[in-house]
């Protein structure tokens, strides 16, 4: 679950690195598609994997009862 | 290749679409009639296809434009999906839910349906749609007449003509398989299957010319990438604001496009899809977008320098001989436009009929027929206005293409169009996160930022003189500076998108959030509100509590104009299915169910899913005279829990107190046993101690009467006879006595005594029990010096009984007895503790009960009746006996009045 919060952020992040390169020189376009298309299957594969668990975590929260109130004492006539 | 061989192959192409759309069409209801919901139709795989709406003509022939003009920035416009798709879980999930759960049937729906089932809500959405997605249509329609002129440059044809054509073939399109019917939960199997097979057809065609040109034109990839590092321009380089502001923008444009949302939440069939579009439809995206950046290279290469770079995926490969590849190209091209303008008409036809037409219809038959309460049919309106719709929507797009003279890049036409769908992002985000969002915060933000976007973007993009005049762009209105349309604020210099989107948008969102603040939402937008914002912790809409929109008072005549109106809407089967299946869950016969707050609600979500959550509504309130849910349902509502809540609680303690009594009585009851068992044995005991002494006496009798015993003899049985009949005396009087103390009938003796002459005689008269032992006795003089006013020879006696049973029963070796008498006001303690083994804990609660004795034997001698007794007797004297615990042996309590009155006595007997 945390990774998956972290990864649009982290995506977003790594997506900005570009335009510092600009600033910076740069790796030229050629090299800036690369580093783009790589990190935007490193996203896809992530998701991928983090997909099914996370579904599965979400059902389940979704189907689970929610716990009863504590019993008191003295209940149990 | 020329437009023979053209035309005809995408009449070809349109075919082939409309016999996929009709297969699936009948497939789907096929298996609804078989009872089974439509597996592949609806499988995730579809699903993640049909998203593939997003890649428009803009991405097919566009993206490689853009490329070769700004270089890199094109990606930006997938990157943001990708962002939004990754976190899906968090706000896709919750819109779909939502759209779910409220019977969603457009974004404006969703608006509406937020702000309290706002019409006017839904009416702004709506016009910023259209407005927004009229240059979207208009791109497509543009791109297609591009791409006919391209293979027709020796021929005359006119491109205005052409585009005609297609968009009426497009809305014949639509509404043959767009309005077929008016389904509870609007979705179009037809449509959806179709567009999901055109989303194969175009990144088949993109991929083909893609892995063409560089494995064909150029020697793979090492060899395209050295031809992109040649061909870098200072125009490509990163523009750093451009490029984190498009990635934004794009993220917001997946969320509220309207045909993106179409085929998001409406048309979705299980929210679990959402977890395998969250990687399958990036990875669609990055596909289309790969090479992209290599076709524009070779174009830029192999093709004339004034070619229109929007075309290169086209002209390159028709202008290198390749015919089929171009014909690919060209399909490719084709079905990304027809997909877009198909759903996108889709989308805003509901919008524009459900908002717009049926609510002003509505209005106009209320006003015509109030008396007769007829409101006609309703499924033949609300299909008509959806066909209207589409094609006012594509002849909107077609006039946008013509006055905007169909020259222009691709890519700034549809930016434009996101700037303007993004103005419905504050609201959505408010609403979906902020219960304090409210209708008029949500309207005025998006009236603000239309007309900000309408005035710095949209009317400039006609280019100067057309809609606003050279003088207005250059000087601003009235020559006001501050307000010019690339420059507001003295903002210049701004690339005039990011300029029109940060003013729009941020406007936007401030006039939301303070109107919001400063309003006061109604209570059927307060009831919206938590559902949207809590639509995770809810399985259903229906199980909170007071979550209802109307109010209890329904009269029952109302049911059958209810029927007459969903009818209209349902068809009369379904509705009357439907009244039924209602009625029999509550519990009645016949078809017509109660008008409940409960089936109001069901029934407004099912009209919602046909006409949309405000007209729904709308019609629900005409038909049951408005009876909506008030702020004092609500208090009464809320009243209600609370009643229930100190219900339980009542409940609960009274279930404590019963538990309490339950275990009391069943103590009472162990010991009610115990006794009897004990009786029994005493009963027995008695009776054998009776039976002794009277054997004895018969026996000797009988011996008397024979004459041959002699004087000494006789004399001797008659004192045995004797003896045992004051044994037996003693017994019956014990128990005499036992009887009268218990019904505190006797006739206490109250005399002057010292207490501590009173131990003396006690322990005096207590030797002759067992006067072979010993006792230490242990005593403190100067405190038993104590003159007391009661019966002290009862006194006395229950000081003997614990001192005799002290000397039966103490164990140790060399026996002790402590005497501690203590005076507390007008009490007095007496202890006596010996140094035996004392009772054992399971007795303790016994011994003072009649007829208890902790051994079977008789080696008491008693019949279990002293302590009983002591315990009366001091009961009688106004205090009481206790057995004292863990002091080391055998500990006896005697407590007492130092002075017995008549009023002590008196207390102390009513104690009991």
């Amino acid at each position: 679950m945390d990774a998956a919060r972290v990864l649009p952020v982290l995506g977003f992040i790594l997506i900005l690195l570009p335009v510092l390169w600009t600033q910076s020189g740069g790796l030229g376009t050629a090299g800036e598609a690369v580093y783009l298309f790589a990190l935007w299957f490193g996203l896809i594969v992530i998701a991928a994997l983090l997909s099914k668990p996370l579904k599965n975590a979400l059902h389940r929260d979704l189907t689970q009862p929610r716990p009863d109130p504590p019993r008191k004492p003295g209940d149990d006539a | 290749m020329t437009l023979n061989i053209l035309i005809p192959a995408a009449i070809g192409y349109v075919v082939f679409l409309f016999v996929i759309a009709s297969i699936a069409e009948r497939r789907a209801e096929r298996l609804r009639q078989a009872g089974r919901r439509p597996r592949f139709l609806r499988s995730p795989l579809v699903y993640t296809l049909s998203l593939s709406v997003y890649c428009t003509a803009w991405t097919f022939y566009g993206a490689v434009g853009y490329a070769t003009r700004s270089g890199l920035e094109f990606i930006t416009i997938y990157l943001g999906p990708t962002l939004v798709f990754v976190g899906w879980w968090s706000l896709l999930r919750k819109l779909v839910r939502i759209g779910k759960a409220q019977r969603v049937t457009s974004i404006a729906d969703l608006i509406s349906a937020r702000y309290g089932k706002s019409n006017t809500v839904g009416v702004i959405v709506t016009l910023l749609a259209v407005a927004a997605t009229t240059p979207y249509i208009a791109l497509q329609l543009q791109s297609i007449a591009l791409s006919f002129g391209a293979f027709a440059e020796d021929q005359s044809l006119a491109p205005r003509q052409l585009a005609m054509w297609v968009a009426a073939g497009l809305a014949l399109f639509t509404i043959l398989f767009g309005t077929r019917n008016l389904d509870a939960n609007e979705q179009h199997h037809g449509v959806v299957t179709a567009i999901a097979v055109e989303a194969v057809v175009k990144l088949v065609a993109l991929l083909a010319v893609g892995i063409w040109v560089v494995w064909g034109l150029a020697d793979g990839p090492a060899d395209i990438m050295q031809r992109i590092a040649d061909a870098d321009r200072p125009e490509w380089r990163v523009q750093p604001s451009r490029w984190i502001g498009l990635t934004f923008l794009a993220g917001v444009a997946i969320i509220t496009l309207p045909r993106m949302f179409q085929v998001m939440v409406v048309e979705n069939a299980d929210e679990s899809h959402l977890s395998v579009a969250s990687w399958a439809f990036p990875l669609y995206l990055m596909a289309i977008s790969l090479f992209v950046l290599p076709i524009a290279v070779a174009g830029m290469q192999y093709l004339p320098g004034d070619a229109n770079p929007d075309l290169y995926v086209l002209n390159l490969p028709r202008a290198l001989g390749q015919n089929g590849l171009a014909m690919l190209a060209f399909l490719g091209g084709f079905s990304a436009a027809t997909s877009m303008v198909i759903i996108a008409s889709l989308a805003l036809a509901t919008m524009v009929s459900n908002h717009i037409v049926v609510p002003l219809w509505l209005a106009r038959r209320r006003h015509a027929s109030e008396a007769s309460g007829d409101i006609g049919d309703m499924r033949g309106l609300v299909l008509s206005a959806r066909r209207l719709s589409i094609g006012v929507i594509l002849a909107l797009g077609y006039l946008y293409f013509v006055v905007s003279g169909g020259s222009r890049a691709l890519a700034s036409i549809g930016l434009i169009a996101f700037v303007g769908m993004a103005q419905v992002l504050p609201a959505l985000i408010g609403g979906l996160y902020w219960r304090g969002a409210s209708r008029i915060g949500a309207a005025s933000g998006m009236v603000i930022g239309a007309f900000v976007w309408l005035y710095t973007l949209f009317m400039p993009s006609f280019g100067a003189g057309v809609l606003l005049s050279a003088d207005l762009m250059a000087f601003g209105p009235l020559g006001i500076g501050w307000l010019r349309p690339h420059g507001m604020f003295g903002v210049v210099g701004l690339d005039p998108l990011l300029h029109a989107m940060f003013f729009s948008i941020g406007l936007n969102a401030l006039v939301f959030v303070v109107v919001s603040l400063f309003s006061f939402p109604s209570p059927v937008e307060r009831v919206q509100s938590s559902q949207f914002v809590n639509a995770f912790n809810l399985a259903k809409p229906e199980d909170i509590p007071g979550a209802r929109r109307w109010s209890r008072e329904m009269a029952e005549n109302d049911a059958e104009d209810l029927l007459a109106m969903s009818q209209r809407i349902f068809g009369v089967a379904e509705a009357q299915k439907f009244f039924e299946t209602e009625a029999r869950n509550q519990g009645k016969r016949g078809i017509l169910p109660d008008a409940t707050p409960e089936f109001l609600d069901l029934l407004e979500r099912e009209l919602a899913g046909s006409v949309g959550a405000a007209t729904a509504h709308a019609m629900i309130t005409q038909i049951i005279g408005g009876r909506l849910v008030t702020v004092d349902d609500l208090m009464a509502v809320a009243s209600e829990t609370a009643q229930i809540m100190e219900h339980s609680a009542q409940l609960e303690a009274k279930s404590e107190e019963l538990a309490r009594t339950a275990r009391q009585l069943r103590d009472a009851n162990e010991m009610l046993q115990k006794l009897s068992v004990q009786k029994d044995s005493f009963l027995s005991q008695i009776s054998h101690e009776l039976r002794t002494p009277m054997t004895s006496i018969r026996a000797f009798s009988e011996i008397l009467m024979d004459e041959e015993i002699t004087g000494d003899e006789r004399s001797r049985y008659a004192r045995i006879i004797q003896d045992e009949s004051i044994r037996l005396t003693r017994l019956l009087d014990d128990l005499l006595d036992l009887s009268v103390l218990e019904n505190g009938q006797v006739n206490l003796d109250i005399q002057p005594g010292n207490l501590s002459e009173l131990i003396d005689r006690a322990l005096m008269s207590s030797n002759s029990v067992q006067p072979g032992r010993v006792f230490a006795i242990h005593r403190r003089g100067p405190e038993e010096a104590i003159t007391l006013h009661t019966d002290t020879g009862r006194l006395t006696q229950v000081f003997i009984n614990i001192l005799s049973n002290a000397r039966k029963y103490c164990d140790a070796g060399q026996p002790q007895m402590i005497i501690d008498v203590r005076r507390n006001r007008g009490q007095v303690t007496v202890d006596f503790i010996d140094n035996g083994s004392g009772i054992p804990k399971k007795s303790q609660a016994l011994i003072f009960e009649k007829f208890a004795r902790l051994t079977d034997t008789l080696q008491a001698g008693g019949a279990g009746l002293g302590l009983a007794i002591c315990r009366e007797i001091m009961h009688n004297l106004g205090g009481d006996i206790t057995y004292v615990p863990g002091q080391g042996g055998a500990a006896f309590r005697v407590v007492f009045p130092v002075d017995l009155t008549a009023r002590t006595r008196a207390a102390a007997t009513a104690a009991q």
